[in-house]
């Protein structure tokens, strides 16, 4: 059907469609800017952060957006004391020990990027004071049985937890699973993988408790011989604007497909691209 | 003996006093001469009284006048007007004829015509006479009553060739399109390019775009009310036309000769019967529209006529490609139907009602057949998809005229809906694939109202109203009250100010990615999630008749601000709903956000509707504002049919009486659309509370963002074109034949469709899609 609608409309442009042209209108040709991506939080014992340039389509400047810039210098701010970012190649990425500078509930702090040639960005965000914690995090029950062969079955979750009144919150929730698999006899090596990943906002639920059941498909295949059981480790975040915002633009973008609406990623930091922001949470493991 | 003379003097001062005051009535319908066609909008006037009224939808007029000798003229545009004289004693019922001015060869007296928009309490009304539709050259000759409207200021067209249109800011479903009674959900033939309506086959069309009169609710934007012939009721008549993509017909006839009559009107395209036997074994496809109106009335007695009209119309995509084993087959379809039941019943000279009964059927249907015969190989594959909408309806509607003051209409009507957001047959011989997933969604829709244009002095006349609309689906239940008023007030020598207020409520909404109209496009209902559009909308203007002449001035400002308006969230696509794969899982709502919009503009129209120049001046000056919380990061942005400029110039000059020419120009300002700059990776984050969790990434990845100058940022380049036709019309032993030869856009404009990116070579460049060249075409018309 997907198929079938979209070649039926591509047909029937290229009936009508006469022409091809280079199109006289003046584009704006833009200068490469800034991107900068930084989420903290009290809970990361390592805070992150990655500069990056815009690639401009027009034009004469263009540039490998995908590069992590090198010569940046981030600044971290509390208005009491500062620390500065460095750079991990392995990671491709700036980083910072926490331990070196502690992110607490509710302090603002204050984000300087300078990158030669440009000018210096900068942004705040606020962290959230209320770390939400769940009233009841579980997996109910598995659609399917599982059979040797290692099926995926659907995994009912249930979750709740209560919202504070009077005030907007954004929320994140996250279902980590943690797998290993048997590179070789009696050899297990661990890995991660997101199930389910959704962001929410308490419109219509301020000052409620928030329910929610994910109903997700689980890997329950652990390889022969391991008998471990199952864990799933449930996120609940409390966003700040920033971070909600930016994820939520950021999920939304459908590469590939030309008639789903346009996703303005949203940005925060003065003179680039990009977000600042915070969350504060809380984590669930759930044993099967 | 004083008392008693004082008795008797009160006695013959009463009895003169209600004798001066003593009142009849004069009612009737109002004809068209010939053919016996009810004519609406006719104007009934007393000079010497300056009392005057229309005749309503159905033709029917009463006006309440003092007894005594005086003189009723009756008048509408196109016609020589008819005088009446009469001695009023007693209530009278009078039917007119009125002569169509073009098989008359007597000098009219314009200077009379006393049909003047300063005079009509209403406002942002736009009548188009049909003659003008069938005078104004079209794309493939294809007459087209949508593509005149558009023409029209507050009216906007999307894309080129479209025929969808958008009124002071609304979206294309906030139109309500209503063709005798019955609601059309799509009016649209091969993607927009072509409108459904058969000007044949159409009476009148009247466009209201502000200050709704409280009868009109459902839609927030505008309402296009057309209105089917209803057949000729003395003679045999009929029109045969041929063009260079489809031919039409229309027939008309009594049945019994002045009582009742039948019209029936069809048109098809035939390329696809032209290029058929042409195309390889292996490559059998096509495509096709037709649509078919039919009208039958009967008057049953002097107090009672019915009327039955329907429509159908169809719009299909097949291929069918030959082979020794497999057999491929597949279609994509959707066409409307609706059907109107109508019973007139006049209870009084002063109370006419009207009774409806109404369906109204919009389907989208897409069928895929493969099956392979080959032994030892052989399958089936079977998919069925529909969607659409489905209404039953009843209306009531009276008319009052207590006296020439008032004009009161109340009515009452009911609509059940059927939403039929996707419904999903798979067959296959492997049976694992088999399912069925059909989802019918039911709400009811119900309003009453009541209005009166209201004559309060000589300058000022009010159309005051309140419509009160109710809504149900589920559990849920709307009760939504909707006030509305207009007014004019006259300043004197035909020129008057006018000013309106109206609130409306919508209870449908239409999920569409691209606003073009697209088939795929999906009515879905108001639920206890997804709140009803609602809008408030004020207007304000001056009104000039230039009687000698013979046209009209109007200015008009506008505000207007709508709430709960729909659209997909970022990311979301129609192919999304319409993905037969996922059909269970995805729930329309989960894909839609709500927000709001405003519009406001002026508009100018100058417009001569009559004379051997006629057509029309039309300026809009216009912004349109959208505002959702989960778009554009919640910051405001214009809507892709903000249009700062647009301007409508349409001339159609009489040269001699077989010789018509005529002509548009059409000049708007860009689409406004979302067109990326610059690209840039993104970084969202991962929680990981101090554990390295190599591998989370698999779902969050790392896409490439685009960096736009805000949503709908960009102006793609101005839009004009320039039609031309001219029509030779000779009258031959049995008929009259119409040649016309026109040509669309003219000077050969390339007006963007589409833009995209073309990465090929060293740089990007801004590629543009155009579609139309000048093209010409012919058509013949046959009249007997």
């Amino acid at each position: 059907m997907k198929k079938n609608s979209y070649i039926l409309l591509v047909i029937a442009i290229s009936i009508l469609a006469s022409c091809t042209t280079d199109s006289d209108i003046k584009v704006p040709e833009v200068e490469p800017e800034v991107v900068v991506s930084c989420f903290i939080s009290p809970q990361d014992d390592t805070l992150k952060a990655f500069v990056r340039l815009t690639d401009p389509l027009f034009g004469s400047n263009q540039v490998n957006g995908n590069e992590l810039v090198e010569g940046a210098t981030i600044k971290i701010k509390n208005g009491v004391s500062e620390a500065i970012f460095t750079l991990n190649s392995e990671k491709e990425r700036y980083e910072l020990v926490a331990s070196d500078f502690p992110i607490n509930s509710g302090a603002t702090y204050q984000l300087e990027v300078s990158v030669p040639g440009y000018d210096l960005c900068s942004a705040s965000t606020t962290v959230p004071s209320n770390s939400p914690v769940f009233n009841f995090a579980e997996l109910i029950q598995l659609d399917t049985l599982i059979d040797n062969e290692g099926s995926s079955p659907n995994g009912n979750f249930k979750f709740k937890w209560n919202d504070p009144l009077g005030q907007t919150n954004y929320y994140r929730l996250v279902i980590s699973q943690k797998n290993r698999f048997q590179v070789e006899p009696g050899v297990f090596e661990e890995y991660y993988s997101s199930i389910w990943d959704e962001l929410i906002d308490d419109t219509n639920k301020d000052g409620e408790e928030i329910s929610k059941e994910p109903n997700v498909f689980v890997f329950l295949n652990n390889g022969s011989g391991n008998t471990d059981p199952f864990n799933f480790y449930c996120y609940l975040l409390n966003t700040d604007e920033a971070y909600f915002r930016y994820h939520y633009s950021v999920r939304n973008i459908q590469p590939g497909n030309p008639f789903a609406e346009p996703s303005i990623i949203y940005d925060n930091i003065n003179n680039g691209l990009g977000a600042f922001g915070s969350s504060n949470g809380s984590l669930s493991i759930i044993e099967y | 003996m004083n008392l008693k003379k004082n008795a008797l003097l009160t006695f013959i001062l009463l009895i003169s006093l209600l004798a001066g005051a003593q009142k009849f009535t004069v009612s009737g319908f109002i004809y068209e001469k010939g053919s016996k066609e009810t004519m609406p909008g006719a104007v009934v006037f007393s000079e010497a009284l300056n009392i005057g009224t229309t005749s309503n939808d159905f033709g029917f007029y009463s006006i309440t006048l003092p007894a005594g000798n005086t003189k009723l003229i009756y008048q509408l545009v196109g016609y020589k007007a008819v005088e009446q004289a009469i001695d009023l004693k007693s209530n009278m019922v009078i039917h007119i004829d009125l002569e169509n001015e073009s098989t008359t060869s007597e000098v009219v007296i314009s200077a009379e015509k006393k049909e003047k928009i300063s005079e009509d309490s209403r406002m942002s009304t736009i009548e188009i006479p049909i003659d003008q539709i069938k005078n104004i050259p079209a794309l493939l000759g294809e007459k087209d009553v949508l593509k005149v409207i558009q023409l029209m200021p507050g009216v906007q067209k999307g894309s080129e060739g479209s025929s969808g249109f958008y009124v002071r800011g609304g979206g294309p479903d906030q139109n309500l399109i209503i063709l005798d009674d019955a609601t059309v959900y799509n009016a649209n033939h091969l993607f927009g390019f072509f409108s459904i309506f058969n000007g044949d086959a159409l009476k009148s069309v009247e466009l209201t775009k502000g200050g709704f009169p409280a009868r009109y609710g459902g839609r927030l934007s505008s309402v296009l009310e057309m209105r089917m012939k209803d057949g000729n009721k003395e003679k045999l008549k009929g029109e045969v036309g041929i063009g260079l993509i489809s031919s039409r017909f229309t027939i008309e006839a009594p049945i019994k000769k002045g009582k009742s009559s039948i019209l029936i009107s069809g048109r098809r395209t035939y390329i696809d019967l032209l290029i058929y036997p042409f195309l390889p074994a292996d490559a059998k496809s096509g495509y096709f529209f037709y649509d078919f109106n039919a009208k039958y009335n009967t008057v049953i007695d002097d107090k009672n006529r019915l009327f039955v009209s329907g429509y159908f119309g169809k719009d299909k995509f097949y291929f069918k490609p030959q082979s020794n084993y497999e057999e491929l087959k597949g279609s994509f379809q959707w066409g409307n139907a609706t059907s109107t039941v109508r019973w007139n019943h006049i209870f009084s000279d002063k109370v006419f009602a009207n009774t409806s009964l109404i369906f109204t059927d919009y389907k989208l249907g897409i069928n895929f057949k493969e099956s392979n015969t080959q032994p030892g190989d052989s399958y089936s594959f079977e998919l069925k998809y529909r969607s659409g909408i489905q209404d039953w309806g009843a209306k009531y509607d009276v008319d009052y005229h207590p006296n020439p003051n008032h004009y009161i209409r109340m009515g009452a009507s009911a609509i059940y809906h059927q939403f039929k957001p996707s419904a999903v047959v798979i067959k296959s011989s492997d049976e694992f694939e088999n399912q069925t997933s059909v989802k019918t969604i039911r709400s009811y829709e119900n309003g009453i109202y009541i209005e009166d244009d209201w004559t309060m002095t000589n300058k000022l006349k009010v159309n005051i109203g309140l419509r009160v609309s109710h809504y149900n689906n589920d559990k849920k239940n709307y009760f939504k009250p909707e006030p509305r008023i207009s007014a004019r007030y006259l300043l004197g020598n035909d020129v008057a100010v006018k000013a309106s207020f109206a609130t409306m409520n919508q209870y449908i909404h239409l999920l569409s990615n691209t606003g073009t109209g697209l088939p795929t496009d999906l009515w879905v209902p108001a639920t206890a999630r997804i709140k009803p559009q609602n809008s408030k909308q004020f207007a304000g203007g001056i009104v000039k008749d230039f009687s000698e002449k013979n046209f009209t001035l109007s200015i008009e400002g506008y505000y207007k601000k709508m709430n709960n308006i729909i659209s997909y969230k970022e990311g979301a696509s129609f192919l999304l709903v319409d993905d037969f794969e996922g059909a269970e899982e995805i729930n329309w709502e989960d894909n839609v956000t709500d927000g709001k919009g405003k519009s406001y503009g002026a508009e100018l129209l100058i417009q001569r509707k009559f004379g051997k120049l006629t057509g029309w001046i039309g300026y809009t000056l216009s912004w349109t504002k959208l505002k959702f919380d989960k778009l554009n990061n919640g910051q405001e942005y214009f809507a892709r049919y903000d249009r700062r400029h647009d301007i409508s110039l349409v001339g159609i000059y009489k040269i001699r009486d077989n010789i018509t020419l005529s002509s548009t120009w059409v000049y708007g300002t860009g689409q406004a659309i979302s067109l990326p700059l610059a690209t840039f990776q993104t970084d969202p984050s991962t929680p990981s509370f101090g554990q390295d969790q190599s591998g989370l990434n698999n779902f969050i990845y790392n896409p490439t963002g685009e960096f736009y100058q805000g949503k709908n940022g960009f102006r793609m380049a101005a839009y004009h074109r320039m039609d031309i036709g001219v029509q030779f019309s000779k009258q031959l032993k049995r008929c009259e034949r119409v040649f016309e030869l026109s040509f669309y856009n003219l000077y050969n404009r390339k007006n963007p469709f589409y833009y995209f990116i073309d990465s090929n070579g060293s740089r990007n460049k801004l590629k543009q899609v155009s579609l139309f060249p000048v093209l010409p075409s012919v058509s013949w018309t046959f009249k007997f």
